[in-house]
């Protein structure tokens, strides 16, 4: 079921919105450090990507690190009419990437949702074999998250959680899906606190 | 009808805060990812951004990871 963030205040809602991904991204990587942007003068859209590295190292159950998943958001905060104000967040771009450990980077497939392209406003995915033509296809399919590159990544490459959250992967992976999917249309989306 | 995000989450794993990058940090955050994706400097990225260079090729891979960090430094430059 879609999450909808409904804070009391803009900071509130921008930090439930980016610790659910950040939470679930901890879940199988340690000291990932995110970083967003000002937001823009105009559209107010902030970006979020990751400042400890270029991408988060997935490991399997061995330890050994097999996949690296790339991510980048762009989302801004929308006021819900009041009283009582409240905010909540709307997704606007994203894009996921998973890469294999060659060096230089060995790029196998893209989950792209970047509507401000004209002509390709639909989430799609790349398969990047290198030097296939396949590379400049848009695949059409719903709305990814990051929790379903993940489990790709997890069912296709072996990956799994740390060991100290082998038990909870699960349910944060779902938070996170929720919560963007929740934040795709907010202001179209119907809510009401449980 | 959706959920509103409780609260409530289990066990949440420890996580630092989200801070906002400096100017200086988002021009080297796109140097590295230029470099990383496109093989040229954040500086050559932006120059043939401004061209144009890209127009017909803005949905590629690699393009769009490093258009998607521009947010990190238009604050600056409608500054400027």
């Amino acid at each position: 079921m879609p999450r909808l963030i409904a804070a009391r205040s803009e900071a509130g809602a921008i930090r439930q919105y980016l610790e659910s991904f950040q939470e679930a991204i901890a879940a199988f990587a340690e000291n990932v450090i995110f970083a967003q942007s000002r937001p823009h003068p105009k559209t107010r859209v902030r970006s979020l990507t990751m400042v400890s590295d270029d991408v988060v190292w997935l490991q399997d159950a061995d330890g050994e690190l097999r996949l690296a998943l790339g991510i980048e958001l762009s989302f801004r905060t929308v006021q819900i009419p009041g009283p009582p104000a409240r905010w909540m967040v709307e997704t606007t771009k994203y894009i996921y990437h998973l890469e294999g450990p060659a060096d230089p980077a060995n790029a196998l497939v893209s989950y792209h949702w970047h509507p401000d392209v004209p002509g390709i406003t639909y989430p799609h995915i790349h398969m990047l074999e290198a030097g296939s033509p396949a590379r400049r296809m848009h695949v059409s399919i719903p709305h990814a998250t990051v929790a379903n590159a993940i489990t790709t990544a997890m069912r296709d490459y072996n990956i799994t959680a740390l060991p100290a959250h082998r038990d909870t992967w699960e349910e944060l992976l779902a938070a996170a899906g929720e919560t963007l999917r929740g934040s795709l249309q907010p202001a179209e989306t119907p809510w009401s606190p449980l | 009808m959706v959920a509103v995000l409780a609260d409530n989450r289990s066990a949440a794993p420890a996580i630092s805060p989200v801070h906002e990058a400096t100017p200086e940090e988002g021009r080297a955050l796109l140097d590295r990812r230029a470099r990383r994706y496109l093989g040229i400097s954040g500086d050559e990225f932006l120059c043939r951004y401004e061209a144009g260079d890209y127009d017909a090729e803005l949905d590629a891979p690699g393009v769009q990871n490093v258009v998607a960090l521009l947010p990190f430094i238009q604050p600056l430059q409608q500054a400027a």
